[in-house]
C-alpha cells in the first residue's frame, strides 16, 4: 500500500514537470486573452490606455442584445453557417464516395479537387468578383450576350439576396475539399466485405449507404461538421471581401471594434458568440453520439 | 503544496513574459530608440526609407530609428491595438482622417507637432493641405504633412476631341459629356463615378456637395445634412449615375473602365497617373474639378505625427526625426517613392530640382503643376470655417453617407427617404460618442 502511494506521488511530480510548458503556454496564449476579453466587455474602454476606463456593468451586453442589427446579423450567420456547412459536407461526401474507386488519373483528379481549398482566399475572391462583375464579368457575358438568359444583366453582388446566395455557394465550393479529404480517408478503411454481404442480402445503394457507410464515417462526419461550423460561424474575410451586402456576425464585430473603436462592445459580442457556439456544439455532440446511433 | 509551488512559478513566468512585452526606450549602447510606423512595405519603398533613416542616424548618432512597416489594409487596426497595449510607436505616418481618431483619444502630442511645424515653417505648405490637419479648435495641428493626393475628374483628351467636345468645367457640362458618350447597348458609358457602399463614394460625392456649399456640419458644429443644397447635389449625383457603369463601382471598376476606354471621364485620385504613364498616355489625360457655386477638390494628406506619453528623451528625438523628414530634399525622396500618385504638399518640394526632373513628373508637364495647385482648393466634409470637427470621424465610421449614395444610385431609392435614414443613422452615431 505504501509503495503504491509513493509511486503515485512520483508520477504526479513528473507529470507536473512535463505538463508545465503546455500549461504555461495555455495560460499565456489562451487563458489570459480570454479573461482579459471578458473583463474588457464590462468597460467603456478608450484606445488610449492612459485615459480612464469606465466600468459600465452589463451595458455593453444590453446594447448588443437589444440592437436589431445584431439580431438580424445573428440570424443571417446561423443561416449562412447551416447552408454552407450542410452544402460543403454533402458535396464533400458525394465526391469522396465517387472517388473511392479505381479509375485512370485518380491521383491527378484528387489533387485538382483540393485546389479551391489550398489556393489563397484573396486570389479566389478576386476571381469571383471579376467573374460576376456587372460590366465585364464572364457570367453576365455568357448569360446575357451568348445564351440570352436575361435582358438586363443582374447586379449579383449588389442585391442582398443574390449576394447571400453567392457567398454561400462560394463557401461550399471553397471548403468542400476539406470534407472530401476527411471522408475519403475514412471510406478507404471500410472493409469491402461489408458491402458484399449487404449486396447478398439484397440491399439497395441507399440501404448500403445507410447501414454500412454512414455508421463507419459518423465520427469523421461529426468532427467535420463541428469544426466547419465553428470556422464558418466566425467567418469574416471571404464575405467582407466579396460583398458589403451580407453583414454576418464577423463583419458586425469588426465594424463595431475597429470602425467605431468600441472595444468594450466588441469584446461583449465575442463573449456572446462564444456562449452561443458553445451551447450549440455541446447540444449537437450530446444529440449524436460517436457510434452513429444518434 | 506542490500545486501551490507550480501555480506560483507559472504566475512569476507569466508576469515576466508580459512585462517583457513593453517597449524599450534605449539601446544597450545608450542610444534613444524612436519607433517609426509607416505603411511602405514594398522593397523599393523600404530601400528609400532605409536610406533616409541611415542619413538621419549618421547626423544623430545618439538616436536609433526602429522601423515598424505595416501593410495599409491593417494599418488602422494596428494603431488601435498598439495604442491600447501602450506600445504605440513614437512617430507614426497617419492620414488626415485617422489623425482625427487619434486626436479624439489624445494619442497625439500636439505641442511636439506644433513645435516641429514652427521649425519647418507652416507657410511652406499648401493651405488646403495643412488645413486638413487642423484640430477642432482650429488653433493647432495633428501632424506634419509629408505628402498627399487629390481626387478629381480625369478625362481622355483624344476621346473628347473625336466628338468635338471641349474640357467640361461645371456640373452642366460634365453631365453633357457623360450623356453624349453613353451607349449602354455597346457597354460604353460617359463617366465612371463611385457608387459603392464604401468610403470612396463619400469621397467622390463630397466634391459635388461641397462645390454646391453643402457640408455635413455648419459653423457651430450642428448637423446640416438635410438641406436644399445637399438635396440638389444628391439629385445631380443620382442623375449623373445614369451615365456610369451599372452596379457598385469601387476603385477597381473605375480605374479599369477609364484605362480600357469604356469611359472618357473618371473620378479618381492621382494614383491613376502611374498607370497612365506606364501606358505611355501621359499627354492624353486632363484633370478637372467639379464646379458649381465654387471649386471643391477632395484630397487626403499623409502626415508624420508624434504620439503622446513619450519620455523626454524619446520626445526630443522624435521631434528631431520628424523635423529631418520634413526637410525639402528628404520629403522629395519620400514623395518620389510613388511619383505621380503621391503629390507634394510642401511648395519647396514642388520647386525641388530632383522632383521636377523626375521622368514621371516631367511626362505630365503642366498637369503636375495644376495638380499641385489644386491642393489650395481642398475641401472636406466636417471642415468648416477653419475648424475640423472630430465628430466627422464618427459620421464616416457610421457608413451613413456611402449607404445613402449606394441606395439612391444602385438601389434607385428616393432621395428624401434615404436622406432621412442617413440623418437618423448619423444622429444615433453622434449620440453614442
Amino acid at each position: 500500500m505504501k509503495t503504491t502511494i509513493k509511486k503515485g506521488k512520483t508520477d504526479f511530480k513528473l507529470a507536473m514537470v512535463l505538463l508545465f510548458p503546455s500549461l504555461f503556454l495555455l495560460l499565456l496564449l489562451v487563458a489570459y486573452p480570454m479573461f482579459s476579453n471578458i473583463q474588457i466587455s464590462f468597460f467603456h474602454l478608450p484606445i488610449n490606455p492612459r485615459l480612464d476606463s469606465t466600468f459600465i456593468g452589463l451595458e455593453n451586453y444590453i446594447n448588443i442584445l437589444s440592437d436589431i442589427e445584431f439580431l438580424k446579423s445573428l440570424g443571417l450567420t446561423v443561416l449562412y453557417t447551416a447552408l454552407a456547412v450542410g452544402g460543403s459536407t454533402v458535396l464533400g461526401l458525394l465526391v469522396a464516395i465517387f472517388f473511392n474507386r479505381p479509375f485512370m488519373f485518380r491521383k491527378t483528379a484528387r489533387s485538382l479537387i483540393i485546389l479551391s481549398y489550398v489556393t489563397p482566399s484573396i486570389s479566389l475572391i478576386f476571381a469571383w468578383k471579376y467573374m460576376f462583375n456587372n460590366s465585364y464579368g464572364i457570367v453576365n457575358f455568357l448569360g446575357g450576350d451568348v445564351f440570352h438568359l436575361f435582358k438586363q444583366a443582374p447586379l449579383w453582388f449588389d442585391n442582398p439576396v443574390s449576394s447571400f446566395i453567392l457567398v454561400v455557394i462560394f463557401a461550399i465550393w471553397r471548403y468542400f475539399p476539406y470534407a472530401f479529404i476527411s471522408f475519403l480517408a475514412i471510406l478507404q478503411t471500410i472493409d469491402s466485405s461489408l458491402y458484399e454481404a449487404a449486396e447478398i442480402d439484397g440491399a439497395s445503394a441507399w440501404q448500403k449507404f445507410k447501414i454500412v457507410t454512414l455508421p463507419a464515417i459518423m465520427p469523421v462526419l461529426i468532427t467535420v461538421i463541428t469544426l466547419r461550423s465553428i470556422w464558418l460561424f466566425y467567418m469574416f474575410t471571404d464575405v467582407y471581401l466579396l460583398t458589403n451586402k451580407v453583414d454576418i456576425l464577423g463583419i458586425y464585430l469588426y465594424k463595431t471594434a475597429f470602425a467605431f473603436n468600441d472595444l468594450g462592445q466588441a469584446a461583449s459580442i465575442s463573449v456572446i458568440l462564444f456562449i452561443i457556439l458553445f451551447i450549440v456544439i455541446i447540444a449537437a455532440r450530446k444529440r449524436v453520439n460517436f457510434n452513429g446511433n444518434g | 503544496m506542490k500545486i501551490k509551488s507550480l501555480s506560483l512559478l507559472l504566475i512569476i513566468m507569466f508576469s515576466i513574459v508580459l512585462s517583457a512585452c513593453g517597449n524599450r526606450t534605449t539601446t544597450d549602447d545608450g542610444r534613444t530608440i524612436v519607433e517609426f510606423m509607416h505603411s511602405s512595405v514594398e522593397q523599393e519603398r523600404l530601400a528609400v526609407i532605409n536610406k533616409l533613416v541611415a542619413k538621419f542616424e549618421k547626423e544623430n548618432p545618439d538616436i536609433k530609428i526602429k522601423q515598424v512597416p505595416v501593410e495599409e489594409g491593417n494599418y488602422n487596426t494596428k494603431v488601435v491595438t498598439l495604442a491600447r497595449s501602450g506600445n504605440l510607436p513614437a512617430v507614426i505616418e497617419v492620414g488626415n482622417d485617422y489623425a482625427k481618431v487619434m486626436e479624439k483619444d489624445e494619442l497625439i502630442d500636439r505641442k511636439s507637432v506644433n513645435k516641429v511645424l514652427d521649425q519647418v515653417g507652416k507657410e511652406n505648405f499648401y493651405e488646403g493641405a495643412i488645413d486638413l490637419l487642423r484640430t477642432e479648435n482650429g488653433k493647432s495641428y495633428s501632424g506634419v504633412p509629408i505628402s498627399g493626393w487629390v481626387q478629381g475628374i480625369w478625362y481622355n483628351k483624344e476621346m473628347l476631341k473625336a466628338k468635338g467636345m471641349e474640357e467640361p468645367k461645371n456640373w452642366e457640362e460634365i453631365m453633357g459629356v457623360a450623356k453624349e458618350f453613353t451607349d449602354k447597348g455597346s457597354k460604353k458609358y460617359g463617366i465612371a463615378i463611385p457608387t459603392v457602399e464604401g468610403p470612396f463614394s463619400e469621397q467622390g460625392f463630397s466634391q459635388f456637395a461641397l462645390s454646391n456649399n453643402a457640408n455635413v456640419f455648419n459653423n457651430n458644429g450642428d448637423l446640416m445634412l438635410n438641406t436644399p443644397e445637399m438635396n440638389e447635389a444628391l439629385t445631380y449625383y443620382k442623375k449623373l449615375s445614369q451615365y456610369t457603369m451599372p452596379g457598385s463601382n469601387d476603385t477597381t471598376e473605375i480605374k479599369d473602365a477609364f484605362m480600357n476606354g469604356t469611359v472618357p471621364m473618371a473620378m479618381y485620385s492621382t494614383y491613376i497617373l502611374p498607370s497612365v504613364f506606364e501606358e505611355g498616355d501621359a499627354n492624353n489625360i486632363g484633370y478637372i474639378v467639379p464646379e458649381q457655386e465654387q471649386k471643391a477638390v477632395f484630397g487626403m494628406v499623409s502626415a508624420l505625427t508624434i504620439s503622446s506619453g513619450l519620455e523626454a528623451n524619446q520626445k526630443e528625438a522624435s521631434e528631431k526625426f520628424v523635423s529631418f523628414m520634413s526637410e525639402p530634399e528628404n520629403t522629395t525622396d519620400w514623395v518620389l517613392m510613388s511619383p505621380g500618385g503621391a503629390q507634394p504638399v510642401n511648395k519647396q518640394v514642388t520647386d525641388n530640382p530632383d522632383y521636377q526632373s523626375n521622368e514621371v513628373v516631367k511626362a505630365f508637364g503642366n498637369l503636375s503643376t495644376e495638380i499641385a495647385a489644386s491642393f489650395n482648393d481642398i475641401q472636406a466634409f466636417g471642415l468648416v470655417g477653419g475648424k475640423n470637427y472630430l465628430k466627422m470621424g464618427d459620421v464616416t465610421s457610421s457608413g451613413a453617407i456611402p449607404t445613402l449614395i449606394n441606395n439612391i444610385t444602385v438601389g434607385k431609392s428616393g432621395i428624401k427617404s434615404e436622406l432621412k435614414k442617413a440623418e437618423k443613422t448619423i444622429k444615433d452615431a453622434l449620440e453614442k460618442r
